[in-house]
């Protein structure tokens, strides 16, 4: 059986196996999904084309691909654009860690209204991806933006840049946040970046009991570059923290400054 | 043109290029997924997964291969087998079966190894291996993430997470077990969300210049173990929520520096 391609919108991937999209596509639904995946161990090779929400407005609820309580799915090689979520892997399990072993790379999310990319679930990894310009959700007022959300332990994000994150109205831009249950979370060589400085706005904010790396990223312009709020522990060092307003925001008394932060 | 697999158990027996056309399953615990008895293959596991799903007393290898050159494996999932992928050299310090390339595989919920890759120069790269352990086919075993016997293994940009044993038993993320001269442990991340009963994130065990740096080690009893009479070089790692940061009994001798320099 040939890897299996998706040439329309919507569409539910119900059993194992690999996929490609075979064809940019665009889908102006304003909810549920762009591709629903039912099943574990699942591989979507986007092939360098595109999965597109443009025209659904800036009040859709459409998540490009969505994959609820799954083990084994990897996104790859390709770009997602325009939706509330880029990719949403969602864990319902109590401390996110029932479902996951996800992978996403290679992967360009743009302009996504609310999330670039929601993944929950333990051992995730997300790398040599770009997440860019998510910002503009209008179906509520004051709108979060966020462009990696994670919940869930022994997670690694790398190699990946996430761009151009700003909430609406007061809504906090956060350009990767691990907010709970990210027990041993480690966020390495990633740069995290705006173009101004949006108020309250946190470039990698941990949050939540359990150990964090954090270390070699590039984090700039945003009003607090690096976050370990008071019940985090981790580590940091040799990352490079510029133009934000407070560089690193260490309210834990376990985090620990390994030195060679700027 | 590659050949097409289709159904499993599959024995490779000629050289070229193969490629896995579905999602497989092995259920009775003792068959291999796929083995190759060729040199110069290259199987392109095409996004989908191998599965053993016969338990924790499973004796199954995801893929298999003994004294073979030059076998690459790409872009797939091996799942729930006793080795994810086994690469054996039986020859004098494994230095004559090897020039294996293993990239972009995840190894998800083996049972005693995610990876081992043995032979002369191999290279282990860019793979996820999560859930390594609780093999009850041998008793008392330790659990690795990714191990090589050989020399000049390049072992880079892998996490390994999850590798776990009981009390008194020991898991080590990354080994390099033995016969390992002129290898290199690089800018991987070994990480647990609670500490194994024993072992260490990185281990390098037998005589030879290996070079372990720039990785991250998370929650382990022991970040980095380095047996006698080991020697080489350890650098820029960064080793967190360790009990022990570096076990060091390396027994170095003129010439042979054991580096250790700005380590976290």
């Amino acid at each position: 059986m040939p890897v299996t391609l998706i040439e329309s919108l919507p569409y539910t991937i119900s059993a194992s196996g690999s996929y490609k999209l075979g064809a940019n596509l665009t889908t102006t639904a304003t909810s549920g999904a762009a591709i629903t995946v039912s099943a574990d161990d699942v591989t979507i090779d986007l092939d360098g084309r595109w999965l597109s929400n443009a025209g659904a407005g800036l009040s859709s609820t459409c998540v490009g691909i969505l994959a609820a309580n799954r083990q084994n799915v990897t996104v790859k090689n390709g770009g997602i654009t325009k939706f509330y979520k880029g990719i949403s892997a969602t864990d319902s399990s109590s401390l996110k860690s029932d479902y996951g072993s996800h992978w996403l790379r290679d992967l360009m999310i743009r302009d996504c209204l609310y999330m670039g990319v929601e993944l929950q679930g333990s051992g995730n990894r997300v790398e040599n991806s770009q997440i860019s310009g998510t910002q503009g959700y209008a179906g509520a007022a004051n709108s979060l933006a966020t462009g990696i959300d994670v919940q869930g332990p022994t997670t690694v994000l790398m190699r990946t840049l996430v761009r151009d994150t700003y909430g609406t109205g007061t809504g906090i831009a956060t350009g990767i946040s691990m907010p709970t249950h990210c027990e041993g979370g480690v966020i390495v060589d990633c740069a995290v970046s705006n173009q101004y400085v949006q108020a309250n706005s946190r470039g990698i904010y941990v949050d939540g009991t359990g150990e964090y790396i954090v270390e070699d990223n590039v984090v700039a312009l945003f009003s607090t570059g690096i976050t370990f709020t008071a019940g985090a522990s981790g580590s940091y060092r040799n990352n490079n923290v510029i133009s934000c307003t407070t560089e690193i925001l260490d309210d834990s008394a376990t985090a620990t400054d390994d030195g060679g932060n700027v | 043109m590659a050949t097409s697999i289709t159904t499993i158990p599959y024995t490779i027996t000629t050289s070229g290029r193969y490629r896995l056309d579905t999602s497989a399953t092995l259920t009775d615990g003792v068959s291999y997924g796929i083995t190759i008895n060729a040199d110069d293959v290259y199987l392109d596991l095409n996004g989908y997964t191998l599965r053993d799903t016969y338990g924790t007393g499973t004796s199954s290898r995801g893929v298999y291969a003994v004294n073979r050159r030059n076998i690459t494996v790409e872009n797939g999932t091996l799942k729930g087998f006793l080795y994810g992928l086994n690469f054996e050299d039986t020859t004098a310090n494994a230095a004559t079966h090897g020039g294996h390339l293993v990239r972009n595989v995840k190894a998800i919920n083996c049972t005693f190894r995610g990876l081992r890759v043995d032979g002369p120069s191999c290279r282990i790269e860019d793979n996820h291996i999560h859930l390594t352990g609780g093999t009850t086919f041998f008793s008392g075993a330790f659990a690795v993430g990714i191990e090589s016997l050989g020399p000049g293994a390049m072992i880079t940009g892998n996490s390994i997470s999850e590798t776990q044993v009981g009390a008194g038993l020991e898991a080590l993320g990354v080994s390099l077990s033995s016969y390992s001269d002129g290898s290199v442990v690089k800018e991987n991340v070994s990480f647990n969300r609670t500490p194994p009963g024993g072992g260490y994130g990185l281990w390098f065990g037998g005589a030879g210049d290996a070079v372990i740096e720039f990785n991250l080690v998370m929650t382990w009893p022991n970040g980095i173990g380095i047996s006698s009479p080991t020697f080489g070089s350890y650098r820029g790692n960064n080793f967190f929520n360790c009990t022990t940061a570096v076990v060091d009994n390396s027994a170095n001798t003129v010439g042979q520096t054991s580096y250790s320099a700005d380590n976290a």
